[in-house]
């Protein structure tokens, strides 16, 4: 029981590093996968993506990061990752 | 004197002057410190809780750079629970598009090990359709609730009918089946949704029926470790104390009834847990400053130990968050500040 509002949402603005609108996900598998503690977890995420370990939970930076990673991002990006034309001339050419 | 507005843990609002706030901070961490044998807080943390709770703001949280990851028990069921008609998968995705969720959690209504073994195809249907439409590490998450495992709801003697009648060999005689048959299930389940690709298992509210349930929850780790070395499996409490229901039980000759946290954490770290969540309960009839003092003091004994990463239970009615299905902003953000910049959580 809880409300999301009162629990997720609230414990989310408080304390949490913001899920896939920042690096939250990305620092959360780290503690996932290699057991690591909350500091080295986010010191490891930020030497990989090149950042300061701030900009982790900065939503703007890690959104243009994310884009350029293809790591996920949070709206679609429509057309982004479409076929190559040439793939679909060639399909419908064999087609014919 | 200035009276400062703070609850009850029951979530009622109470006004309580300094004096009072600071005795009532000082008996919590005294209360915690003499029942786990481990440090109270020291006058400088007392202070700072002083501080948060006279502090005039609505909302409060932690400061740039001390933010934690968070990991969630029954996540989705919690939307579902409120009657928004959306199935999991959405509510999955709503976690993770809506509520800034780090990690997202599928659970089965009962949110049982032992009666998704029979659904379990369903729920890997489940778990692969979260997969294909989410991005952040999916835990797959239940309870090892070894209460359904005696009768009327499963195979044993109940335990608690065999007690009152003196019959106290019969009533750990069926504890012992019962933990049996729990390991199975837990493996079972936990071994199918890791195969369809859960990044992690949530073992939540492990220790309910106290010093056995702990125990198959410990075993259960221990075997899928061995069988998947790196799987993630969370070990969320139920409590900050582990009941003697069995009273003789054992995890590597170290006795499980009546651990508390800071030991609760290694007896995890042995069995092969990634992540431990310890829980400490509230006293609805005491103050929120009150335990919320000693839901830390707990839980900073046992950060102090870990070298796993700690994700403190803070949902309703634990870790300092009142006891009421709708907690108020004021005390549940005042309740996670201190609890992630006192302890030096990892989660929650």
């Amino acid at each position: 029981m809880g409300d999301p509002l009162g629990m997720a949402i609230s414990h989310a603005i408080a304390s949490g590093m913001g899920g896939m609108r920042a690096a939250g996900d990305l620092v959360a598998r780290m503690q996932m996968t290699r057991g690591m503690k909350i500091d080295q977890a986010k010191a490891y995420v930020a030497d990989k993506l090149s950042i300061a370990v701030s900009d982790l939970t900065d939503p703007v930076i890690m959104t243009e990061i994310r884009q350029d990673l293809e790591i996920g991002s949070m709206y679609p990006l429509p057309g982004r990752f479409a076929l190559p034309r040439s793939w679909v001339l060639t399909s419908t050419a064999s087609d014919g | 004197m200035e009276k400062i507005m703070t609850r009850m843990g029951d979530g009622f609002p109470v006004e309580m002057s300094e004096s009072e706030i600071r005795s009532d901070l000082a008996a919590g961490t005294e209360d915690a410190a003499d029942r786990g044998k481990i440090a109270p807080l020291s006058k400088e943390e007392l202070q700072y809780l002083y501080d948060l709770f006279a502090s005039p703001y609505r909302f409060v949280s932690v400061e740039p750079g001390n933010e934690i990851v968070l990991s969630y028990d029954g996540g989705a069921l919690k939307i579902v629970r409120a009657a928004v008609n959306v199935d999991r998968v959405q509510a999955m995705q709503i976690h993770e598009k809506i509520l800034g969720a780090d990690t997202i959690e599928l659970g089965h209504v009962d949110y049982s090990f032992k009666p998704v073994k029979p659904i379990v195809g369903t729920e890997q249907t489940a778990l692969e359709q979260t997969l294909m439409v989410t991005h952040a590490p999916l835990f797959y998450g239940a309870m090892p609730n070894l209460g359904l495992y005696s009768q009327p709801d499963g195979p044993h003697p109940n335990p608690l009918d065999l007690l009152p009648l003196g019959k106290i060999d019969e009533a750990r005689e069926s504890y012992e089946m019962s933990v049996e048959d729990a390991v199975k299930d837990i493996v079972f389940v936990a071994s199918a949704m890791y195969d369809s690709g859960a990044d992690g298992i949530n073992m939540d509210t492990t220790g309910a029926a106290g010093d056995p349930d702990f125990l198959a929850g410990l075993k259960a780790a221990e075997i899928l470790k061995e069988k998947y070395p790196d799987i993630c499996i969370e070990l969320g409490m139920a409590g900050e104390f582990i009941l003697g229901l069995h009273g003789e039980l054992d995890y590597h000759g170290d006795r499980l009834a009546g651990m508390y946290p800071q030991d609760q954490v290694k007896m995890a770290e042995k069995a092969g847990f990634t992540i431990f969540g310890p829980v400490v309960n509230i006293k609805t009839s005491r103050s929120v400053p009150w335990n919320l003092s000693r839901a830390i003091t707990f839980t900073k004994a046992c950060c102090e130990v870990a070298n796993i990463p700690i994700h403190a239970n803070m949902g309703m009615g634990v870790g300092g968050v009142p006891m009421t299905p709708h907690p108020p902003l004021d005390i549940v953000s005042r309740a996670s500040k201190a609890m992630v910049e006192i302890c030096r959580l990892d989660g929650l």
